[in-house]
């Protein structure tokens, strides 16, 4: 039989309706609960340093959060029944676990908002971010797992792409903390947010290793469709890897403070995050037109 | 319905029907003759919309695949040996050859066409069902996998956990679609409309254990026509994946019918997963703390 005219090597599966909307939900997603995290931690731990900057760092991260749930509705194919959401509570679907978690961590943080634009006292703050901390992590993370469970190809083999996705929202909130830092001339939130973000890109970039680095060996890419998947966004990747992670990971090791390069920095790690996202969500599209 | 009405009404659950025996399809693959009756039939009685009129140049298969408004797709794969351009030919002066009906006969056969209905599979652990967050998609009384309409929101993540590519979202409703089983026909004891269309008994519809009884049955006696390599493909469950209540009798590898050799449960993999994200995140937490509890201020 030496022609056929159906392929025989062919994606089977199709890939998910997701496009635009959820780009800047993974985007906003994650720097909301990144920034939460980071500011929660400040105000837990270094309420005296750091309490200012984490006021300022709560009042950003319930906007990026109602911003975000704006995108999670207009994603739908009917977003007048987003409601239908919390019908059920399914822990066996990331998705409805992310969904819970959406509407707990969005209720704290709008909380935080509040009582940091009231100036209530810090025992108030501290106790909104020790119930929101937890969620904020899960929301952080959780997508990753949201994609891994998929029977898509690219994702269904990156088996630590939660992991990743926690390091890099962890990264997204210390690179936005930063930028508030350093525009707001505290220089002691400066250097710790700088230390936090350094580390974390090292992290992240291990992370990074970890959901791409198989490439080539058995498994992982054994699967045309995956191959396919993986490989046509593998410059992609390469240049996110360099330009998200390395330049900014060096521009924190060589500059000397000055907040332009701090702000500099902040917008090549959102920048590299907002592109990583992008090719990651469109990973079974390029596998499709293979 | 008012404001709170339509707020209210999803959170309402009626009372479950009882459970009646497990029903699916078996499609013959040997039997199919690519009519197309079946995509009809489910197109008809569903009131499913007409998908244009495309010429793919695959073969007669101009719908292409599964989607939200095609909920039975027939596949043709050709299988000749590459073709020979025609020459012109002269004006014939010679009487051609007579023809001989047993020597026409006795030819090896140049080819194939291999045609098969494909569908929903209905599986027993559903991947679509698991994921879906609303719980719009459910395990009917007769153990289908069904989409309740009123119910799902188009988030699409069935969509991406369905190993088959059956589940899309209508670009109609934004609701996501598939076979039913024609569970409308079936709460009133008929048969569903594709398998009630095939005029060669290649879809059959019933109790699903018999089904698989009939379908091994085939194999025999396929086999003791001559027939080889007839398999079944999704009647009894595999190391990563469930059986189906829509199985398959195939003649060659599953990829060849658009189908995964290997289907795996997504979800298989899913406590790793959160392992490995609970590392990262305590990783993260670690970095943190780290720097707010160390000597960086």
């Amino acid at each position: 039989m030496s022609s056929e005219t159906s392929p025989q090597v062919q994606v089977v599966t199709k890939a998910p309706p997701w496009h635009g909307w959820v780009t800047a939900d993974l985007f906003l997603l994650s720097l909301a609960s990144g920034t939460f995290t980071i500011a929660a931690l400040f105000v837990l731990l270094r309420p005296i340093e750091l309490g200012t900057i984490a006021r300022t760092a709560f009042c950003a991260a319930f906007p990026l959060m109602l911003a975000d749930v704006v995108c999670l509705t207009f994603d739908l194919g009917d977003p007048a029944r987003f409601h239908h959401m919390l019908r059920v509570f399914k822990p066996g679907s990331p998705m409805s676990i992310g969904v819970w978690t959406i509407s707990v961590f969005s209720s704290v943080a709008f909380l935080a908002f509040a009582a940091a634009i009231f100036g209530l006292p810090d025992p108030v703050l501290q106790t909104l971010a020790a119930i929101g901390l937890v969620p904020a992590l899960i929301v952080g993370a959780y997508k990753g797992v949201l994609f891994s469970v998929t029977a898509q190809p690219g994702w269904r083999r990156m088996r630590w792409l939660g992991a990743a996705f926690a390091l890099s929202s962890a990264a997204m909130g210390a690179a936005l903390m930063l930028a508030i830092a350093s525009l707001a001339g505290d220089f002691i939130a400066v250097r710790v947010a700088r230390f936090i973000l350094m580390w974390l890109l090292v992290l992240n970039g291990i992370a990074v290793r970890l959901v791409m680095g198989r490439a080539g060996a058995s498994g992982h890419l054994s699967e045309p469709a995956d191959r396919a998947a993986i490989l046509r966004a593998s410059l992609s990747y390469t240049l996110f890897i360099v330009v998200g992670l390395a330049a900014p990971l060096l521009l924190c090791v060589f500059s000397k403070g000055q907040p332009m390069v701090d702000t500099l920095i902040a917008a090549i790690v959102l920048t590299g995050a907002l592109v990583s996202r992008h090719y990651l969500l469109m990973l079974p599209h390029r596998a499709a037109v293979n | 319905m008012g404001l709170l009405e339509d707020l209210l009404y999803p959170f309402r659950r009626p009372a479950l029907p009882p459970a009646r025996i497990a029903t699916g399809f078996f499609t013959d693959t040997t039997l199919c003759i690519g009519c197309k009756a079946c995509e009809v039939a489910c197109k008809q009685w569903n009131q499913l919309p007409s998908d244009g009129f495309t010429f793919t140049g695959d073969s007669y298969d101009n719908t292409r695949e599964l989607s939200g408004t095609t909920w039975r797709h027939v596949r043709f794969i050709e299988q000749f040996p590459d073709s020979q351009p025609v020459a012109s030919s002269p004006v014939q002066t010679a009487a051609p050859d007579p023809i001989d009906i047993e020597a026409l006969l006795a030819e090896p056969p140049a080819g194939r066409w291999l045609m098969m209905s494909d569908v929903c599979k209905h599986c027993s652990a559903a991947p679509c069902e698991l994921a879906c967050p609303t719980g719009a998609l459910v395990v009917n009384e007769f153990s289908n996998v069904y989409v309740q309409n009123d119910i799902c929101n188009g988030c699409g993540y069935c969509v991406a956990a369905c190993p088959f590519g059956v589940i899309a979202r209508s670009p109609l409703d934004g609701h996501a679609h598939k076979c039913t089983l024609c569970y409308d026909r079936q709460r009133d004891d008929m048969t569903p409309a594709c398998a009630k269309a095939c005029p060669t008994g290649s879809i059959q519809f019933g109790p699903v254990e018999e089904l698989r009884e009939r379908a091994r049955s085939r194999i025999l006696e396929l086999d003791a026509r001559g027939v080889s390599g007839a398999y079944l493909y999704g009647d009894s469950p595999t190391a990563s994946y469930s059986a189906l209540g829509a199985f398959f009798l195939l003649l060659d590898r599953p990829e060849r019918y658009g189908l995964p050799a290997e289907p795996e449960r997504p979800q298989l993999h899913m406590r790793g997963d959160y392992l490995r994200t609970a590392l990262g995140t305590l990783a993260a937490l670690g970095v943190i703390a780290g720097a707010l509890l160390g000597n960086v201020i």
